[in-house]
């Protein structure tokens, strides 16, 4: 087994020749290449195998966002870091779409090497290179054409900020981008488990404008066929009625991770299935569940990884059709996605069903954090499922 | 319906020259009352006709004058008729029915004859005045509306935001609106008659030996010249003082003196202001962005570098304990080529080749980095340079260095900047403003090029001409449209995207010059590129005699 590759590109050869001396320590188990310009990095990344890439953003020449984005179609098995002395957010977020994870100038070796060596970790068991390919190539979610209405409308300069986070809060590509980049440094020290209402708040509108609007730049123009655009509605009203549904199921405490693991445990499934227009050659198997055999959760899951969401909510969209069994001291957010997911089954909302778990839901409803509750929880869930409805329908001109 | 007693010198009586006795042989009454192209009747008290010349009798028939007369008029012609009994001559006017049958204004006049009191009979005379009526009733118009007309501007006048005064001939004020009242803070009857200049303008100019002479503002009013615009500083009643824009107008038509309107431009100046530290607050934060950058780079290799130099003395460290213990005198027997051969490992182990050549070189780059991030902060220090109210001497190729130091991660990524700096004196000026003036420039250099394919240049030149020091900033950008050149100065006017750029940046750099008595022009051709001439003379201000 050869050692993880990693390479390096910046413009400035100090800084290079930091990198180099300040990763010394890592030389017995990385090979580390340095380079000074994007269309050297290319040139490489074309003789050998690497795992990671880690660039600059302002480059003369080929600057980081092209290098990346290239790198993203070239090589999508590659993990990009961004490492960025700017702090103009515009030009942040441009890159933010390109890369995997961002660091700023000054970031520390063990930062660094933190980040790498979480990113040389590929998290699915029998797939793992497959699932990196598939996962890292993807740089948006895919978006339906009710849900662009909703990002127009926010991208309007007269939205305000409870506009801004209602939307975000329904919207599984905002939220997955809004809680990658919050959990990079670009933005300040960020609670480890910010809701995406306070990543919102603390971002503010004009912040959030503008990742949706790169976000919105970036979606796939091709259009899906019918039969997978209802496949891509059910499984997004699916998250969203999960979300929903969370406000009862989950701890207060837990709320923030639960309704963000609810929009994304889909997230595989959305970019498997949207996929498939763009890249000829693969094939989606919508019974097993599987792009090129690989799982759609699978896939999910390394997205997450890549993007570097809390651990709690990829555990959550890992294990969402695994059958829990809760500590009686508290649901988690795990069980409480599992519990809403078996829930929301019931409903109109309901997503491509693996069997009946009647069974294992009567289990969690009995959970003394659900039973102290005076909730009648399938009606919840038929009303949660009506909201999810109302939201998924078409903005009103 | 109006009548009047008829004036006592009335024209046409018999004593009117010409028309003395005896009579004019074979011309009789008759064929005088024939002649007049007027309406004339005989008749009785109750205004049956007795007789009537042949121009009455073309109106038609009747028996009474009233039945000639317009139904409207009747009533008041009796009331006159009845009040009529003193037998003197009176005058109506009223409307008569000519032969056509339509009935035409006329101005009777009635005069008693053959005898005293109401039994006598009357002469009718009646001339048709409906054209005359018809232009008075214009003329009364025409007045009508000329005093509306005063009278709307004298409201004008009197409730203008600006004020307004007005001089005679030798600059004493005449009047004065309620703004300018207020402005100055007297009543208009304490300064009526007194000279305008002597209250308006400070009283320091008073106090010079020929105030009347210097003050352009008072050789305005009396000297009959064109209106015209001045900045000015009035003084109001309490000593303070104002900035104003005043235009005088002479008041025309050959009378002497002048009108004088001004406005307060104290908010103006203000505002004036308040832009100007706006777009230096602009700049300032897109600058703020590139200067972290151009810090965070050094930040970050000096950084490396140290934790390098860290983990590098640690294996020193380790390889110096491992020699100690090779050099412990209780290894006593061990033979020395097992200590050679334990140095030796240690040796190995810490690279110490690679550490001998990287060492020095991270020492050397750090303090390169520590130097970088100096640099910066002296420039940023010397471009913040806070400019007193004075002028003071300052080299402007310094100047220029500076703002290229600060401005460094703007051009880098788009341009390369070739310097041409003469040897130019030290010129008299606030140096802030004027880097703030380098910065737009360049900064609009840089943002030309942006788009360009390839790396574009900027070069930025000086020299001296004369008194005058002339700098240069020009690109080889996509330049600027003929029918734009002009507007560019303008404020507000921007060709970037909104939110790139507010438009003042040439704007300020335009005024600062004019601070400076010195001029910017622009040279642009479109492909070819764009350059600024900046021009400043030496001493701050234009040489009097120049």
């Amino acid at each position: 087994m050869s050692k993880p590759h990693a390479l390096f590109v910046d413009d400035e050869p100090r800084i290079l020749d930091g990198l180099r001396r300040s990763l010394r320590g890592k030389r017995g188990d990385w090979d580390m290449d340095f380079v000074s310009e994007g269309a050297e990095a290319l040139e490489l990344l074309g003789q050998s195998r690497y795992d990671v890439i880690v660039s600059d953003m302002r480059m003369p020449g080929m600057d980081g966002a092209e290098l990346l984005t290239n790198v993203s179609r070239r090589h999508p098995e590659v993990a990009r870091v961004v490492l960025s002395g700017h702090i103009e957010p515009e030009a942040t977020v441009q890159v933010a779409v390109a890369g995997h994870r961002f660091l700023t100038k000054p970031s520390d070796a063990e930062t660094l090497t933190a980040v790498i060596e979480q990113l040389l970790v590929l998290t699915s068991r029998d797939h793992p290179h497959e699932a990196r390919q598939i996962a890292g190539g993807v740089r948006a979610i895919p978006t339906l054409p009710e849900h662009t209405d909703r990002i127009v409308a926010l991208l309007a300069p007269e939205a305000n900020l409870a506009d801004a986070v209602r939307t975000a809060m329904h919207d599984v590509g905002l939220t997955a981008k809004l809680l990658q980049l919050s959990n990079s440094r670009f933005f300040g020290a960020q609670p480890r488990n910010a809701s995406v209402e306070s990543i919102v708040n603390a971002m503010g509108v004009p912040m959030v404008q503008a990742v949706a609007g790169a976000g919105h730049a970036l979606r796939p123009e091709s259009t899906w066929s019918p039969t997978i655009e209802e496949h891509l509605r059910a499984a997004w009203r699916h998250a969203v009625a999960t979300a929903c549904l969370m406000d009862l199921v989950a701890s207060p405490a837990n709320r923030p991770q639960a309704q963000a693991a609810a929009l994304l445990q889909d997230v595989g499934r959305l970019v498997c299935l949207a996929g498939v227009a763009d890249e000829a050659g693969s094939h989606v198997d919508l019974h097993a569940q599987t792009r090129d055999g690989v799982p759609f959760r699978d896939v999910g899951v390394e997205l997450l990884h890549l993007w570097g969401l809390p651990t709690p909510i990829i555990t959550a969209v890992a294990r969402r059709d695994t059958p829990q069994t809760p500590e009686p001291s508290g649901l988690g957010v795990a069980a409480a996605v599992r519990a809403a997911h078996l829930l929301i089954q019931g409903t109109r909302a309901a997503g491509p069903d693996d069997g009946t778990h009647e069974q294992e839901l009567k289990q969690l409803l009995a959970h003394p954090q659900l039973q102290v509750q005076a909730v009648d929880w399938f009606e919840a869930a038929d009303e949660a499922s009506r909201r999810a409805d109302s939201w998924n329908s078409r903005v009103q001109p | 319906m109006s009548g009047h007693r008829a004036p006592q010198a009335a024209p046409g009586r018999d004593d009117a020259p010409g028309w003395g006795d005896p009579p004019t042989p074979g011309i009789d009454a008759r064929a005088l009352a024939a002649a007049v192209p007027h309406s004339i009747w005989v008749l009785s008290p109750s205004g049956e006709i007795r007789d009537a010349n042949p121009h009455a009798r073309a109106r038609g028939e009747g028996s009474s004058w009233f039945s000639f007369l317009h139904a409207d008029d009747v009533e008041a012609v009796r009331r006159e008729a009845a009040d009529a009994d003193r037998a003197e001559p009176y005058e109506i006017t009223c409307g008569l029915r000519g032969a056509d049958g339509t009935f035409r204004r006329h101005s009777v006049r009635f005069t008693p004859v053959g005898g005293d009191g109401p039994a006598g009979l009357w002469i009718a005379t009646a001339t048709d005045i409906s054209d005359g009526d018809a232009i008075r009733t214009m003329l009364e118009t025409l007045v009508n509306e000329r005093e509306q007309a005063l009278a709307f501007r004298s409201v004008i006048m009197e409730d203008m935001a600006e004020g307004l005064f007005t001089v005679d001939g030798e600059g004493r004020i005449t009047s004065m609106n309620r703004a300018a009242r207020e402005m100055l803070g007297w009543k208009e009857q304490e300064l009526l008659g007194l000279p305008a200049h002597a209250v308006v303008h400070a009283s320091p100019r008073l106090d010079s030996a020929d105030p009347g002479t210097e003050c352009a503002f008072l050789r305005m009013g009396s000297a009959g010249l064109s209106a015209q615009t001045v900045d000015e500083t009035f003084t109001r009643r309490d000593g303070t003082t104002f900035e104003v824009a005043c235009s005088v107008a002479p008041k025309g038509a050959g009378r002497a003196g002048a009108v004088f309107t001004f406005r307060d431009m104290t908010e103006v100046r203000l505002a004036e202001v308040e832009t100007r530290h706006d777009q230096k607050l602009e700049s300032l934060g897109r600058l703020s962005a590139g200067l972290a950058h151009e810090i965070n780079t050094p930040i970050q290799f000096v950084g490396d570098n140290t934790r390098f130099l860290a983990d590098a003395y640690r294996d020193m460290l380790d390889l110096l304990l491992v020699y100690r213990a090779c050099m412990e005198p209780a290894l006593g027997e061990v033979e020395w080529s097992e200590r050679t051969r334990r140095a030796q490992e240690a040796e190995d182990k810490a690279d110490i080749e690679y550490l001998a050549a990287e060492i020095p070189a991270a020492v050397s780059q750090s303090l390169e980095g520590v130097e970088r991030v100096a640099s910066l902060v002296r420039a940023m220090k010397s471009f913040s340079y806070k400019d007193s109210t004075e002028k003071s001497y300052a080299d402007l190729n310094e100047a220029i260095e500076t703002t290229l130091t600060v401005a460094r991660n703007e051009v880098k990524y788009v341009a390369d900047v070739v310097l041409n700096l003469g040897d130019i004196p030290d010129v008299l000026c606030h140096r802030g403003d004027l880097n703030q003036v380098f910065l737009n420039l360049l900064v609009n250099a840089a943002d030309a090029l942006k788009d360009k394919d390839d790396r574009g240049t900027i070069r930025i030149g000086s020299q001296v001409d004369g008194d005058t020091v002339v700098i240069s900033f020009a690109d080889d950008g996509p330049g600027i449209p003929e029918d734009i050149q002009q507007s560019i100065f303008e404020p507000f006017f921007t060709t970037k995207e909104v939110g790139k750029g507010t438009g003042q940046g040439l704007a300020l750099a335009r005024a600062v010059l004019e601070q400076h008595s010195g001029s910017i022009e622009v040279r642009s051709t479109v492909g070819e590129g764009t350059e600024f001439i900046l021009r400043l003379p030496v001493a701050g201000e234009q040489d009097a005699s120049a």
